[in-house]
């Protein structure tokens, strides 16, 4: 898996192909999603999003299905805003969005062969007729790195591995415009994951497919992104390129994240920095900078004043009041506690 | 074991032997706390499991390596005593404390069972009987095994929450009122309150966070180092193993196709399929490093 990963190529802005802008999606009292803004360009492009339980990572890719509803912001396709479509033009936009889940067992119908499954989209939005259709299953299912004679099986008679495959054809059968990707691996052995992986930076290059991937893996969204956004309590706390982000955080909640990965390489383990407390009541989160209960760096600004997701470095943005001090070092210690 | 890379660490990873253990047989901690003989696992007549050879060291973390349905659970639950309950005839030997664990009657095995070894899981609530609180929990537990009473047993409830740093207030909770990485402390905690000498950890970090997870390592570690206790940790991720382990053995289809010190294996894996385990491993920050 050496090698290939994509590269961060200075982009001419051109206009996103998908947009979030402000998304706030309520529960009750929580806001799992609270003014999130996310531009995904034109395909070939991986965006990352990662954040752990409860960050609201999900929930963000779920509203950009139109599953969950959105209480304000809107999500724009193509420069369209979507959250009023009905009808044929929702099918319309769920056909150009497809989306991949982590366990592909509660979304194949057991009662139904690989071949129907896969087939299914194209039926649905009339994209083709029943030999053409089948036709296009078999070059799918080859496509992915199945047999044709895998069209004829049902679902519990594949493993894990080719079941994620069978839902990646299915996602990829509509020809949508943008792919999501939540947690597409989590539930794999590490062997099988790191096939599926290939198989998505593969298919990204020939189908030129733009994507968003969920992930509380690093790991995994460095193999297949250009750009990542870090989650923590329904917020943005930091944004860049995938490389410079991980190789040097800002925001001291993606340095504690960055350094809680286990590495497999001697030469690459560090000092854990472990965060003091549990994540707060997404119910009532702290004011001011809503990580500061957990910061090992925060200071008195930080538990009064929100800090707003600001460019730090041209390409990077940091919601962190002493975004500097950490990405020049100064404060490397105490942040090492 | 080997210390051999210890100096190049940057955690207290070399193993601490015997001198911190109370109770261990002979001087030194020569002797292994749990040694595995000619294990076999069948479901019928389809053997799953064959291990010749298995020793957990005295104070030792030992790593079982391996993916799905490689065996390394039900290894677990046969030195548990566990395996005959889910279907599984088990022959062989293994040895604790001077006895072979599969000679034993039953109810001196659940003595060994609630005392000497604890066992945690991946889903920690889901082991917890869900309408006791976590208090009566560790009350009931500590009674079976040896508690003179009510008052004493809460005790050593409390003293174990503190010893993995959780506030005794949580002994009020009932098992879905905390979060996955607090669970998993009390699992923890019922193992050192039974003063258990070797914990069987099964995935026990694969269902948390990635900090949570760092939380819980860094607690395993130190039981280790500060109590002697010898631990059997069970995982796929390759990356968590290299992290905690002194030793590992990787299991494929049943058998150990390749034991050594961590950082051996790691870095020179002689078997193919430990290869193919180790450059499958998706690592973070191979272009910038980091820190």
């Amino acid at each position: 898996m050496s090698g290939g990963s994509p590269s961060v190529s200075a982009r001419a802005p051109e206009s996103p192909l998908l947009e979030v802008r402000d998304l706030v999606v309520r529960f009750g009292p929580v806001r799992a999603v609270d003014g999130v803004s996310l531009a995904l360009p034109p395909g070939p492009f991986g965006l990352g999003l990662v954040g752990e339980s409860g960050s609201g990572k999900t929930t963000l890719a779920r509203a950009v299905m139109r599953l969950v509803p959105a209480s304000g912001g809107e999500i724009l396709l193509q420069g369209t805003p979507v959250s009023h479509l009905r009808g044929r033009e929702l099918n319309r936009y769920r056909k150009a969005v497809q989306i991949v889940f982590q366990d592909p067992d509660t979304t194949l119908d057991p009662r139904v062969r690989i071949g129907g499954a896969v087939g299914e989209g194209l039926r649905v939005h009339r994209i083709a007729d029943r030999t053409d259709a089948a036709r296009r299953v078999m070059r799918l299912l080859e496509e992915v790195g199945l047999e044709a004679e895998h069209a004829r099986r049902f679902p519990h008679q594949l493993s894990g591995g080719q079941r994620q495959r069978v839902a990646i054809a299915r996602a990829l059968a509509v020809e949508p415009r943008v792919l999501v990707l939540d947690e597409p691996t989590s539930a794999l052995d590490v062997t099988v994951q790191a096939r599926i992986l290939e198989l998505i930076r593969r298919l990204r290059d020939s189908h030129a497919l733009a994507y968003l991937l969920v992930s509380h893996n690093l790991a995994v969204v460095e193999e297949l992104c250009e750009e990542t956004s870090v989650m923590y309590l329904g917020r943005i706390v930091e944004r860049g390129p995938t490389t410079a982000l991980l190789s040097a955080p800002a925001h001291p909640y993606t340095v504690a994240l960055r350094s809680a990965v286990p590495e497999i390489e001697l030469h690459a383990r560090r000092r854990r920095i472990v965060l003091p407390g549990t994540p707060p009541d997404p119910a009532r989160p702290p004011a001011g900078c809503r990580f500061h209960p957990r910061c090992p760096v925060a200071v008195d600004l930080c538990r009064t004043q929100v800090p707003p997701l600001r460019e730090v470095v041209p390409g990077r943005a940091v919601a962190c009041h002493r975004a500097e001090e950490v990405l020049n070092g100064k404060i490397q210690s105490e942040l090492e506690g | 074991m080997s210390a051999v890379f210890g100096s190049e660490d940057p955690g207290p990873r070399s193993p601490t032997g015997g001198d911190l253990d109370p109770g261990g047989p002979g001087a030194g901690g020569s002797m292994p706390a749990v040694e595995v003989r000619d294990l076999s696992i069948a479901f019928g007549s389809r053997e799953v499991v064959h291990l010749e050879h298995l020793e957990i060291g005295e104070g030792e973390i030992l790593g079982l390596a391996g993916e799905s349905g490689s065996g390394k659970s039900m290894t677990a639950l046969a030195i548990l005593g566990l395996a005959p309950t889910v279907g599984a005839t088990v022959r062989g030997a293994i040895r604790f404390e001077g006895r072979d664990l599969l000679e034993l009657s039953p109810r001196e095995l659940r003595d060994v069972r609630g005392r000497r070894i604890a066992m945690i899981f991946q889903s920690p609530v889901a082991s917890f009987n869900p309408v006791f609180r976590v208090g009566d929990l560790f009350v009931r537990s500590l009674l079976l095994h040896g508690a003179p009473n009510r008052r004493e047993a809460r005790a050593r409830a409390e003293e174990a929450l503190r010893g993995v740093l959780l506030a005794p207030d949580l002994l009020g909770r009932y098992p879905h009122q905390l979060s996955g990485g607090q669970a998993q402390r009390v699992a923890i905690a019922l193992a050192l309150a039974l003063r258990s000498r070797v914990l069987l950890a099964d995935e026990p970090t694969s269902a948390l966070d990635v900090t949570v997870q760092a939380e819980i390592l860094q607690l395993i570690r130190a039981l280790r180092d500060e109590r002697g206790m010898s631990v059997l940790f069970i995982s796929h991720d390759l990356a968590v193993v290299a992290e905690l382990c002194d030793r590992i053995a990787v299991m494929r289809e049943g058998r150990i196709v390749e034991e050594g010190p961590a950082d051996d294996v790691l870095r020179a894996p002689r078997h193919e399929y430990t290869r193919a385990l180790v450059a499958a491993v998706p690592k973070v920050g191979r272009v910038g490093g980091g820190s």
